[in-house]
C-alpha cells in the first residue's frame, strides 16, 4: 500500500494519559446545536423535571436523533439562548437506567444517543437507520492534534470494546468492520490484534504510518477500494457506547474528552456529561485571548462565545492563544522556534520539538505562486491549488473532473500554503452546496 | 521597536481613505508590513498555519543568490551594486505604480525579479539599459498579465530578451574579464567561453568554469556558488528539484549525443570528445544559473509533476539545439522563454491524460 503526502503538525500540549477528575457542575448547558446537528424539535417544557436519558429535543432533519438529559434535573429554557439549561442536578440512581422496549436494536441505538456518532464517509452526515453499510471504519489511533488517546479509552475496556464490535457488526446487518491503527502504536496494536484474531472473518486491522491524516476513514476507504457511499465511520467511544446501550441500557450521555493544546495548564482527559459548562473547565482566564477549538486544530471548529456547554458531538477541546502581537521583521528571523513543512527555518537543524502554535496566519494573503506544497502534502493525491482555482472561478464541474470528490477534508493544503490561501474553507463550502443540492434533488 | 511602531502609527492617517496620500496606501502598507507583520489570524479551520509566508519564501531565493552576488562584486566591482540598485529602483517603481492604480498590495515576487535581472546581464551593461530592461520585464512580462502569480513568462528573462534584441551591440561587446576592475588580469574584456567554443572551437576547462575565471554574465561566472545556491533552494523546497535536475541531465545527454554525431566544434586536436563536450555544455554559459534560478520559477514553469520533467527536458533540448545549430552562441534564455510559453499547454495535456480515465468511468 502506498501512502502519499501527509505531515505531522507538532503542537505543544498533548493530553497526558489517564482520566483526570473534574469538578461537579451546578448547571448543565446543553447546546441545541452541534457541528452537524440542529435540535429544533423541543420535547420538554420550561420547568419540567427530567430523568437521565430522557429525550429533551430531536433533530427532525437527521432521522430524529435525540438530545438526551445527561442527569436528573429541572429544565430551564430561559437561562441561555439556544441552550437547554438543566438545574437542580442529581445523579440518577444506578439501576434506574432506561427500560428497553421491545424494539429494533437500531432504534435503541438511536434513542440512546449512539446513532449520531455514526457518519457516512462520503458526506459526513448521519446515515439513515434503514440503510446498511458494507463496511464501518473506526480510527483507533488518532493522529490529528489532539483527540483522546486510544490507550486511555481502551484501558480496562478491551473486552467491552470487543463486545461492542460484535454488537455493531450484528446490528448493522453483518457489516465488515475495519480498525485503523498507527504502526508505531505497538501497545494498542497488540491489544487490537487480540480483538481481531477472534473475529477475523469480518474484522480487519488497517495499519497506517504515524503521519496525519492517515487515520482518516475516508482515506482508508479510498486505499482499500471501499465504496464511499456504503462506508460509514464511527469512533472508539461509540463502540463502547453501543455495548453499554444494548447490554446495560445506558444512554450515551457522558464522553471522555481531551482538553489539550498549548494554553491548557495540565492537558488531559476528562469524563464529562454533555452540557458541562465550558467556563468550569477553567481555561478562559489567562490574560490573553484564547481560541477554543472543538475537535482537532486542523479540522475543528472554533467554539463561539455564545456556546456555554459541551455539545453532543464534542470529542476534544484544544486551546490556542489568539494572535494579537505584531511580529517584527518576522520573515528575516532565523526561526529557531518555528518549524515549517519547507526547510526554510533554522529549526531544521534541531531535533523534532513540540511547537507552541498560536492562531497566527503567519503572513499576508497573496495569489497562488504554484509552489506545489499543497500537492505534495495531499494524502488523496489530488492537486488542491488547481481545484481551488476551478471552484474560485465557479467551475465546479471542472473541479470534480480533477477528482475533487477524493478530497478527505484534512486541511493540510491550507496549513502549508505559502500564500495563506484557505482551500479547506472553499472545499467545505462546495461540499455543503453539493449535499444541499442532492437533498433537494431527493 | 516601540518608537518605529509609533512612527508608523503617526503616519498612517495620511494614507487612510481621507488622507492626503491615500493613493500611496499600497506603498505605505508594504513598508509597514516589512517591519511589522499585520496581526492576521486564522478565521476557520485549520486554526494553525505553517510559519512560512511569501516574504520569507522569496527572501530564501535572495539568500541562495548571495554566493553569486558576492562573487560578481568581487569579479566585476562595486558597479554591480549600482546595477542592482537601478534594477530595484526602476522595477519597484513600476510595481508600486501598478499596485497604487489597481489598489492592491505590492507583491513580493518583485524582490526576486529585481535581483535576478542584473545577474543575467553582461557586467558592462550601461545603467540606462538596465533601467529599460527591468521596466520592460516588469511591465510587459508581469504586470500586464495581472501581477505575481499570473505571468506566463519569467519577467527577468522578458527584460533580458528585450534588450538583447534591441541593443545587440551593447549586449555583445560588454564582456568584461572577471577581476579586470582591480587589475587582477591584463585584458579588460574577453570572449565568453560559449563564443570561444563556437568561433574557435576552444572548450574552456571545467575547473576554470567552476571558479569563474572566464568572462560571462554578472551572476553566471562563479559556478560553484550557483551550484551551492541551487542545492540550498532545493533542500529548502523553495524550488522543486524536478525542473533543474531534468534540465541539467538533458543538457548533458543531448550535448553528448551531439558530440557523438560530430556536431561538437572542432578543436586543435581534431574534435572534442563527446564527453568533454557534454561537460562543457553543462558548465559553460548560463545553463546552471538558468536551471537553478530561472527555469524552476514555479509560476512560469509547469505545475504538474510530469510537466516539470517535460519542461526541464524541453529546456535542455532547446538549449543544445540553439547552441549547436543557431547563430546565437547561447540558448538558455530563449529555451526557457519558449518553454514558458508551452508550460500551460504541457500542463493541460498532462491533466487530460491523467484524468481521462476518470471521465470515461463517469460516462
Amino acid at each position: 500500500m502506498t501512502f502519499n503526502g501527509g505531515y505531522n503538525v507538532m503542537l505543544e500540549g498533548a493530553p497526558s494519559p489517564g482520566i483526570a477528575p473534574y469538578q461537579k457542575p451546578e448547571v448543565l448547558y446543553l447546546p441545541l446545536f452541534s457541528e452537524s446537528l440542529d435540535f429544533s424539535n423541543l420535547q420538554v417544557e420550561h420547568g419540567e423535571a427530567v430523568t437521565k436519558g430522557q429525550i429533551l429535543a430531536k433533530d427532525p432533519i437527521n432521522f430524529s436523533v435525540p438530545l438526551l438529559a445527561p442527569m436528573d434535573g429541572t429544565v430551564n429554557l430561559e437561562r441561555a439562548e439556544r441552550h437547554i439549561a438543566l438545574e437542580n442536578l442529581s445523579s440518577a440512581k444506578e439501576g434506574a437506567a432506561m427500560q428497553a422496549e421491545d424494539e429494533n436494536q437500531r432504534q435503541t441505538l438511536l434513542r440512546m444517543g449512539v446513532w449520531s456518532s455514526l457518519a457516512r464517509v462520503d458526506s459526513g452526515r448521519i446515515p439513515d437507520p434503514e440503510n446498511t453499510p458494507a463496511c464501518v471504519v473506526i480510527p483507533v489511533s488518532r493522529l490529528e492534534p489532539f483527540f483522546p488517546d486510544a490507550q486511555t479509552l481502551l484501558k480496562d475496556a478491551l473486552e467491552q470494546f470487543g463486545a461492542g464490535l460484535d454488537l455493531l457488526h450484528k446490528i448493522l446487518g453483518d457489516t465488515e468492520v475495519m480498525l485503523i491503527c498507527a504502526e508505531h502504536d505497538s501497545g494498542i496494536k497488540s491489544q487490537l490484534q487480540t480483538v481481531t484474531a477472534e473475529r477475523s472473518a469480518w474484522l480487519k486491522l488497517f495499519e497506517v504510518p504515524e503521519l496525519y491524516p492517515f487515520d482518516s476513514p475516508a482515506l482508508a476507504a479510498q486505499l482499500n477500494d471501499l465504496n464511499p457511499e456504503k462506508t460509514w465511520a464511527t469512533d472508539l467511544q461509540a463502540v463502547l457506547a453501543v455495548r453499554a446501550a444494548i447490554e446495560d441500557n445506558h444512554p450515551f450521555v457522558k464522553r471522555i474528552i481531551s482538553v489539550s493544546g498549548p494554553m491548557v495548564d495540565s492537558p488531559g482527559h476528562h469524563q464529562l456529561p454533555i452540557g458541562y459548562p465550558l467556563a468550569d473547565l477553567g481555561f478562559r482566564n489567562g490574560g490573553v485571548p484564547l481560541r477554543v477549538v472543538n475537535g482537532g486544530v486542523l479540522t475543528g471548529t472554533a467554539v463561539e462565545s455564545a456556546q456555554l456547554g459541551l455539545d453532543c458531538g464534542c470529542r476534544s477541546l484544544n486551546v490556542l492563544e489568539e494572535m494579537t502581537k505584531r511580529e517584527v521583521l518576522a520573515f528575516v528571523q532565523p526561526g529557531f522556534t518555528k518549524r515549517s513543512y519547507s526547510n526554510t527555518f533554522a529549526s531544521f537543524f534541531k531535533p523534532l520539538f513540540k511547537e507552541k502554535f498560536t492562531t497566527a496566519l503567519g503572513g499576508e494573503a497573496r495569489p497562488c505562486v504554484f509552489c506545489g506544497f499543497c500537492e505534495s502534502v495531499c494524502p488523496a493525491g489530488i492537486i488542491p491549488h488547481l481545484i481551488y482555482r476551478y471552484l474560485d472561478h465557479d467551475r465546479p464541474e471542472d473541479a470534480y473532473r480533477v477528482e475533487f470528490d477524493k478530497c478527505i477534508d484534512c486541511g493540510l493544503c491550507s496549513y502549508v500554503c505559502v500564500s495563506k490561501i484557505n482551500h479547506l474553507e472553499l472545499f467545505r463550502a462546495e461540499r455543503q452546496r453539493a449535499i444541499a443540492e442532492a437533498i433537494e434533488g431527493e | 521597536m516601540k518608537w518605529l511602531s509609533d512612527l508608523f502609527d503617526s503616519f498612517r492617517p495620511q494614507f487612510e481613505k481621507r488622507g492626503n496620500l491615500a493613493f500611496l496606501k499600497p506603498l505605505y502598507e508594504a513598508i509597514e508590513f516589512i517591519f511589522f507583520y499585520p496581526p492576521a489570524r486564522t478565521a476557520t479551520a485549520p486554526h494553525v498555519r505553517d510559519p512560512l509566508d511569501i516574504k520569507r519564501y522569496m527572501s530564501i531565493v535572495i539568500v541562495a543568490l548571495l554566493p553569486s552576488i558576492c562573487a560578481s562584486i568581487w569579479f566585476f566591482g562595486p558597479r554591480i551594486l549600482l546595477m542592482i540598485l537601478v534594477s530595484y529602483a526602476v522595477g519597484g517603481l513600476v510595481e508600486v505604480i501598478f499596485a497604487c492604480v489597481r489598489k492592491t498590495e505590492i507583491h513580493e515576487g518583485f524582490f526576486v525579479t529585481g535581483i535576478l535581472f542584473p545577474l543575467i546581464l553582461p557586467p558592462a551593461t550601461p545603467l540606462w539599459v538596465v533601467a529599460v530592461g527591468i521596466f520592460v520585464g516588469v511591465f510587459f512580462g508581469k504586470e500586464v498579465f495581472g501581477g505575481t502569480g499570473h505571468n506566463i513568462f519569467n519577467p527577468a528573462l522578458v527584460g533580458r530578451l528585450f534588450i538583447t534584441i534591441s541593443f545587440p551591440t551593447i549586449l555583445t561587446s560588454g564582456w568584461t574579464a572577471p577581476g579586470a576592475w582591480r587589475g587582477a588580469v591584463d585584458a579588460v574584456s574577453s570572449a565568453t567561453p560559449m563564443a570561444l567554443a563556437k568561433t574557435q572551437g576552444v572548450l574552456t576547462p571545467a575547473t576554470d568554469l567552476l571558479l569563474g575565471i572566464p568572462s560571462g554574465s554578472v551572476g553566471e561566472t562563479f559556478r560553484i556558488g550557483i551550484i551551492v545556491g541551487g542545492i540550498f533552494l532545493m533542500l529548502t523546497r523553495v524550488s522543486n528539484w524536478r525542473v533543474p535536475v531534468s534540465y541539467l541531465v538533458s543538457v548533458c545527454v543531448f550535448a553528448f549525443v551531439a558530440g557523438l554525431f560530430g556536431w561538437a566544434p572542432a578543436t586543435a586536436e581534431g574534435g572534442a570528445s563527446a564527453f568533454s563536450f557534454a561537460l562543457f555544455n553543462l558548465l559553460g554559459g548560463s545553463v546552471l544559473f538558468g536551471a537553478m534560478f530561472m527555469a524552476c520559477c514555479p509560476v512560469t514553469s509547469c505545475y504538474t509533476l510530469p510537466g516539470k520533467y517535460i519542461f526541464g527536458i524541453g529546456c535542455g533540448v532547446l538549449t543544445v539545439l540553439i547552441r549547436v545549430f543557431s547563430g546565437y552562441v547561447e540558448g538558455v534564455m530563449f529555451s526557457i522563454v519558449i518553454m514558458n510559453s508551452f508550460a500551460p499547454l504541457i500542463d493541460h495535456v498532462v491533466l487530460q491524460m491523467r484524468y481521462r480515465s476518470v471521465e470515461t468511468q463517469g460516462n
